[in-house]
């Protein structure tokens, strides 16, 4: 196990150079000039000139491409264009509050669609199995943006119970939380469902059930064991999903996390912020699913008959 | 072995699940001096909803400043957060007029190339440092640096060297006669900086920390969250009537006006035009509307066929219905066009003439020009640049198509956008032009002279280059000097080149109970002088 997990780690380096290599084309073969993006339009040819020599524009590609790898690999994850700051200190900012987001709706899709996809399996084909699993079609085919804005609609424009914006604290939370939970327990609900009737189905849970387990100890003891591989799998990608694409959320509710940077930075062609919250989410990305697959080898579960 | 390998995989997975989540909460450890993300403080925040509270007020913007160095700031959603700590020599008032603000009087010399400035005096920066000529020439020459590579250096492209007459006096030599030098002295950019700050913090930090003379200071800067600034206790002038100004941020239009509506915030920002009606509606908001310097036109480049053909460009013209594009995509919230600049731009041409729709004639130009048929023609609009761009883009494409003018639509981000226009690539194109100076002059260097800077059209005629570059700087008197203006803007205007849609007109929502809020035409506002009335 400890091999294979060194072994993964050590395939990172390569898989992170590729993206920086093709981030940092993409980034360059994007029609918008940086410097006009920063001074506007308004300078003249001569002080575009100024701007681009500044931050070292005016070299070639590769030259650029080494300059900046060079800077990362001494820990300098380069200084935005737009706001004179190091990098690296607003990825510091950023990087935890969309953590701190994506952990909260992960948790909740997870712990709300395993109990919806359970109390579904096990009354199926009852109203509530129905309503569920209705609701869950709607959760995955709801717009982010607009479930966003009505929840906000609601609960802090006609409720008044929970403000807008001011700071990524729980209580800020919450909203931008549930809304971003909707699609990953909609899809885990679904699975979690079809999952556990088709291992209800099977043999030896009858037979556990004649040797005389309770219907509770088969349901979480046998049945949703044979499922986490599939409420992990999914949660591992939803979670990985929004570690990088919260960007919609975070917008309507502004929350200051990696997605609205990024969306930020691209807009503004502020290509070091550009190239280096790309790399740090492609990381992070990488470490979860190495994560994951570890997590999944272990609870790989054995069945116990008796 | 077996358990033992396996406890430590346990662990290992969990670390490589928490690994990217670590190292984050040590940047509440980070001092504030650099404005490092404290958590800390903003979750004190949250708990005190600032709006309502005294004289506390929270003005919410459409993005985050990015610094406020103002020989840095991209645009007026810095400029009217940096102008409440670091102000400029002259300023315009609510109808556009030139005031002094930091400078107390100021002559030229009769070639009107040298102008002598008297400073006010025993005035301090919020450092301590006095604010005298030393620190005038250190800002004017900073700007111009290009070793600060500022975006709007420009706004001081006319001058040639300043000098210190004595403390409190200033020398600027120009490279040409102007008659208007002192206005440009209210461009936002040209605000004076403590020299002492600008040289202890440097480059990079400085847009942090700005210290200047005005009314506020800047008290603490949430980076992604929010900023907050205090009244400046010895302010030199009319002491601030707001103790705390609260300024947030909200990309998304609805969550501004959601903001409003809850009281999260006292005074918002570019406010969509079609959610004016639903604001007005509210009893416990006003909407206030100001006419800014900024046009929106169709702009056409002419170098190639068909567009060089004027009879084409009229028809063009004719084919839009300004009033319809105002009613329906803007929803009545802008101003009906003539010349290329805003009326609220001083000096501008006044009561041009822009051609309401008439189809008929539209065609009937088309065909004199050689094309009964119609053509096929590139339209290239933005996305994000102003309200309703992309809107406009399509509803003048829908209207060109009743002509038989066939627009394939390209819609590009507002950093491509701005490429296509300056490198020419485009045939027809929406776009906005505003009006850094408040007059005229400079735009028309930029748009109108050949090889302009700006002229996104390739527009070039010997009469208007003579009329921009000798007969304007030359003019005797301001009299003059608007009767040239006005010749040029009608030549320009009669060739159709450019045709304006509409002049957009700034839109802001203040709470009912908050008085001493202005907006000002040029896209500054008043923040430090609101009132909360009791109800």
């Amino acid at each position: 196990m400890l091999k294979y997990i060194l072994k993964r780690l050590l395939a990172l380096i390569p898989v992170l150079l590729a993206v920086s290599v093709l981030v940092f084309l993409m980034v360059h073969m994007m029609p918008g000039d940086p410097a006009i993006a920063l001074a506007g339009g308004e300078a003249t040819e001569e002080e575009l000139e100024n701007i681009r020599a500044s931050y070292g524009l005016d070299k070639s590609l590769p030259e650029q491409y080494f300059t900046y790898m060079n800077k990362i690999l001494h820990g300098d994850l380069g200084t935005s264009y737009r706001t004179q700051r190091p990098v690296a200190q607003e990825l510091l900012i950023r990087y935890p509050n969309t953590m701190k987001l994506a952990c909260s709706a992960i948790v909740i899709a997870v712990v709300g669609g395993a109990g919806i996809g359970i109390l579904s399996a096990t009354k199926r084909y009852t109203i509530f199995d129905n309503a569920s699993m209705l609701t869950a079609l709607v959760g995955i085919s709801i717009p982010e943006f607009y479930l966003g804005l009505m929840l906000m609609l609601i609960f802090c424009v006609r409720l008044d119970l929970l403000p807008i914006s001011g700071g990524t604290g729980p209580i800020n939370m919450i909203l931008p939380a549930i809304t971003l939970s909707f699609k990953p327990l909609a899809q885990i609900a679904r699975m979690t469902r079809s999952s556990m009737l088709e291992v209800m189905g099977q043999d030896y849970i009858l037979a556990a059930r004649a040797q005389g387990f309770s219907r509770a100890k088969v349901i979480f003891g046998h049945a949703l064991r044979n499922s986490m591989n599939t409420i992990v799998t999914i949660s591992g990608i939803q979670f990985g999903a929004l570690m990088g694409g919260a960007t919609i959320a975070e917008k309507v509710f502004g929350w200051p996390g990696l997605g609205d940077l990024l969306i930020t930075a691209i807009r503004g062609r502020d290509f070091p912020v550009v190239q280096s919250t790309i790399l740090a989410i492609a990381t992070c990305y990488v470490l979860i699913n190495l994560g994951i697959d570890i997590l999944y080898a272990l609870i790989n579960p054995k069945i116990r008959l008796g | 072995m077996k358990k033992c390998q396996k406890g430590i995989a346990v662990l290992l997975a969990t670390l490589l699940f928490l690994l990217p989540g670590c190292g984050g909460e040590s940047s509440s450890a980070n001092s504030g001096t650099e404005g490092g993300g404290s958590t800390t403080t903003s979750e004190g925040e949250a708990s005190q909803q600032s709006s309502g509270a005294g004289n506390t007020f929270t003005f919410v913007t459409s993005s985050e400043p990015t610094t406020l160095d103002a020989h840095l700031c991209p645009g007026p959603t810095e400029g009217r957060i940096m102008r409440l700590i670091n102000e400029t020599l002259y300023y315009r008032d609510e109808n556009s007029e030139v005031h002094p603000l930091l400078a107390e009087s100021a002559e030229s010399s009769e070639d009107r190339m040298t102008w002598t400035i008297h400073l006010k005096q025993g005035i301090k920066f919020h450092d301590g440092t006095p604010f005298n000529a030393e620190a005038v020439k250190f800002s004017f020459d900073r700007l111009l640096d290009p070793e600060t590579a500022s975006p709007k250096a420009s706004a001081l492209s006319m001058v040639e060297e300043t000098n210190v007459v004595d403390e409190y006096t200033v020398e600027v030599k120009l490279n040409s006669p102007n008659w208007i030098f002192l206005a440009t002295l209210s461009n936002y950019t040209t605000a004076i900086l403590s020299p002492t700050a600008v040289e202890k913090y440097g480059l990079d930090q400085y847009g942090q920390n700005p210290v200047g003379t005005g009314p506020m200071k800047l008290e603490k800067w949430d980076r992604g969250l929010e900023m907050s600034l205090v009244k400046n206790e010895d302010y030199w002038g009319e002491p601030a009537t707001v103790d705390r100004l609260i300024v947030k941020w909200a990309p998304e239009d609805s969550t501004r006006v959601m903001m409003m509506q809850s009281g999260d915030a006292d005074v918002a920002s570019n406010i969509p035009p079609i959610q004016v009606a639903n604001l007005e509606a509210d009893d416990n908001i006003e909407v206030v509307k100001v006419p800014g310097y900024r046009t929106i036109s169709v702009g056409m480049n002419v170098a190639a066929e068909p567009l060089n053909d004027e009879r084409v460009r009229l028809a063009i013209n004719y084919a839009l219905g300004k009033q319809t594009i105002i009613d329906n995509v803007l929803s009545g919230q802008a101003l009906y066009p003539s010349g290329f600049w805003s009326p609220a731009v001083e000096y501008s041409a006044k009561d041009l003439d822009a051609h309401e729709q008439d189809l008929e004639k539209a065609r009937e130009l088309l065909a004199e020009a050689g094309y009964p048929d119609g053509f096929t023609v590139k339209l290239t609009g933005s996305e994000g640049k102003f309200a309703m761009d992309r809107q406009v883009t399509e509803v003048v494409q829908a209207m060109l198509s009743e002509v038989g003018i066939h627009a394939e639509v390209e819609i590009l981000d507002s950093a491509a956008h701005t490429e296509a226009l300056l490198t020419h690539n485009t045939q027809l194109f929406i776009f906005g032009k505003g009006c850094s100076t408040g007059d005229p002059e400079y735009d028309m260097q930029l748009h109108l002279v050949t090889d302009g800077g700006q002229n996104f059209y390739n527009y070039s005629d010997p009469e208007t280059d003579k009329m921009i570059l000798e007969d304007l700087p030359n003019a005797a008197d301001l009299e003059e000097r608007e009767g040239i203006i006005y010749e040029i803007t009608k030549r320009f205007n009669d060739q159709s080149v450019v045709v304006p849609l509409y002049y957009e007109v700034q839109l802001y929502a203040v709470r009912s109970d908050v008085e001493g809020f202005v907006c000002y035409p040029n896209e500054l506002a008043e923040l430090a002088y609101m009132t909360r009335t009791e109800s």
